[in-house]
């Protein structure tokens, strides 16, 4: 059986002096691992930044509202409607949400609905196709819905591409919550760090000639470090989330590695400027299970002409450890691509470039059948 | 009865036994809960459906390191300019419109499994293990299991196994004697704490989460010398353990 089933990202990125990611206190986020300390960033703050950037690339923008019904009238008044007819297509269209409808307060559904933009449009042409039946309920109190009540369910459940990915939940609308496909692991450092206490001060520049000291001092906490960063995708997850649609899922898988691989959270960014890239990317396509390396820096990468050449080392020494132990016959297609000169023999082929490896990879998760 | 030995190894794990709202806590060691989610993602069973076929399964956890416990501070739409909505729909005030949960996990823990069952019910799960129909986690999605999970399948006393077989990631000194703890269900005769805990699921049905309780019994046992191994060594000796089970 070689059926591509999940797909592996491992990156291993070196940051330099940043807090990417903060606790309550401002230190960045850390993890004791292996007895030693480490920086974190956690699953949710790298999600959100490869998220924004997924939506970015595919321009399919979802929307997060309550204003559904009025969002619809407003593209009917464009169309020509009238005031009033707009605005009882946009209820018939809370009332024939599913079976029992959405409850309407003051013009808006009880619940937030979460959805592609192109769905609104939708759903104004099904209130557009059922145009007569409207007006005539304009005017009259309580008026039974007319609309396809599964059609709109159907529109109100429409899901965009970060959707599939990432899942949405929505207790109202039966069959509308999505179960993301998406599995990414906190990041953490491959050695130990301890946080740096930066004091500063702030000058006043409006002081008098003889005062000295500064208007302002404090301190923050930052870190640098070779990060070992994880996700997977479920890759017949994600084809069910599209309907079967291979194509659109690829698409999407190529989306989403583009993304985990260039993106950053922004976290104390503007006085960092720590805007690196992966030093490492390994992808591995397998046919049974996903395979996290993070035990790779369960012992901590010691410094040896730096934490970089060495953590690369140790994770292509560990994967190939664990596929011995394992064998190979889970593993569909593997390579990666890398800043490093010598060949890293755990990682399977050697490409020269991310975006090859991505596409090649992405190739790979077509199923055979 | 037969069984499976798992191991529960990854940077971080989370427990979860009371966690309401805000504040999501952790146990020391696995819930009944969370392994029987484990399994049940594995086997691709869907939220609300029936776990009855779980409940003749019999785990007994061997805590190898305990971990330390950790507090994640988490933040939900804080600087945004309308401030975040409510259940009701309205919108927070811009002073409360930062959200805050705490969540527990265990970090740098590792535990072993004893998982006894019927035999085809054992064969199903280690097979579902291999392939798993969704991803494994431990205890919360943003915690994948280091590899190998499960050890090995078919183990005539898998219980056994975890009091001498079982490497354990732990260097002795000259002369030093290791006793771990193990957690097991019931009553038992030598335990030094008995506890109840509220995670025996009977729907993870996402709007009607039921649990039951359980008695779990915390003993600790002597393991011996020869299992206690680090570094490589520790690593070749799982292996071997692995290998020989096929």
């Amino acid at each position: 059986m070689t059926t591509p089933r999940y797909l592996d990202v491992h990156v291993l990125q070196t940051v330099p002096f940043a807090n990417l990611n903060r606790d309550d206190l401002g230190s960045p986020k850390s993890l004791v691992y292996g007895g030693v300390t480490r920086t974190r960033v956690s699953s949710q703050c790298w999600k959100r930044a490869v998220r924004l950037e997924v939506e970015r690339a595919i321009s399919d923008p979802a929307v997060r509202t309550r204003r559904v019904p009025a969002e619809v009238a407003d593209r009917l008044l464009a169309r020509g409607w009238s005031q009033e007819a707009a605005a009882a297509a946009g209820a018939q269209i809370a009332a024939d949400a599913g079976k029992s409808g959405l409850k309407l307060d003051k013009g808006l559904t009880s619940v937030l609905l979460y959805l592609p933009t192109a769905a609104l449009d939708a759903l104004a042409d099904l209130a557009d196709a059922h145009r007569e039946a409207i007006e005539a309920t304009v005017g009259k109190k309580g008026a039974k819905g007319v609309l396809p009540s599964d059609q709109v369910a159907a529109l109100l459940s429409e899901r965009n591409g970060v959707i599939n990915l990432f899942g949405r939940m929505l207790a109202e609308l039966p069959g509308a919550g999505v179960d993301g496909v998406v599995q990414v692991a906190h990041a953490f450092t491959t050695h130990e760090v301890a946080p740096e206490i930066d004091f500063f001060t702030a000058v006043d520049d409006c002081l008098p000639e003889d005062a000295v000291g500064s208007g302002h001092m404090n301190s923050a906490e930052f870190s640098a470090g070779v990060f070992y960063r994880y996700a997977s995708v479920d890759l017949a997850g994600l084809r069910d989330n599209l309907g079967g649609d291979g194509q659109m899922a690829s698409d999407l898988t190529g989306e989403f590695l583009r993304a985990f691989v260039s993106s950053l959270p922004t976290g104390k960014q503007t006085s960092s400027a720590a805007n690196t890239l992966p030093d490492l990317v390994h992808i591995a396509v397998r046919s049974d299970r996903p395979v996290s390396f993070a035990a790779a820096f369960e012992a901590p990468v010691r410094p040896e002409n730096g934490l970089a050449v060495p953590s690369r080392r140790q994770l292509s020494h560990y994967a190939e450890r664990l596929e011995r132990l394992w064998g190979t016959s889970g593993v569909v297609r593997h390579g990666y691509a890398s800043i490093e000169d010598k060949p890293l023999t755990g990682l399977g082929e050697a490409y020269d470039s991310f975006g090859e490896l991505i596409n090649d990879s992405v190739a790979a998760t077509r199923s055979p059948a | 009865m037969t069984g499976l030995v798992l191991r529960l190894a990854a940077p971080l794990q989370s427990w979860g036994e009371h966690s309401v709202f805000s504040n999501r806590d952790t146990l020391r060691f696995p819930t009944r809960s969370g392994l029987i989610g484990l399994l049940a993602a594995a086997q691709g069973v869907r939220r609300g459906q029936p776990l009855h076929d779980f409940d003749g399964l019999r785990f007994t956890v061997r805590i190898d390191r305990p971990g330390v416990r950790m507090v994640d501070f988490h933040t939900i739409g804080g600087g945004r300019e309308r401030g975040v909505p409510t259940a009701e729909g309205k919108q927070r005030s811009q002073e409360t419109a930062t959200m805050v949960t705490r969540r527990q996990y265990l970090a740098d823990a590792v535990f072993t499994v004893a998982v006894e069952g019927t035999a085809h019910r054992i064969s199903e799960l280690a097979e579902a293990l291999r392939r798993p129909h969704w991803h494994p986690y431990l205890g919360r999605r943003s915690c994948p299991p280091d590899q190998p999970l499960l050890l090995r399948d078919n183990v005539d006393d898998p219980v056994a196994d975890l009091h001498q077989r079982v490497p354990l990631p732990r260097r002795l000194r000259e002369g030093e004697n290791l006793s771990v703890e193990f957690v097991t269900e019931g009553l038992a005769d030598q335990a030094e704490a008995v506890t109840e805990l509220a995670d025996v699921p009977e729907s993870f049905n996402r709007f009607d989460r039921r649990y039951r309780t359980r008695t779990v019994s915390i003993a600790a046992h002597p393991i011996p010398r020869r299992l206690c191994l680090a570094g490589s060594e520790f690593w070749e000796s799982l292996a071997k353990y692995v290998k020989e089970g096929k």
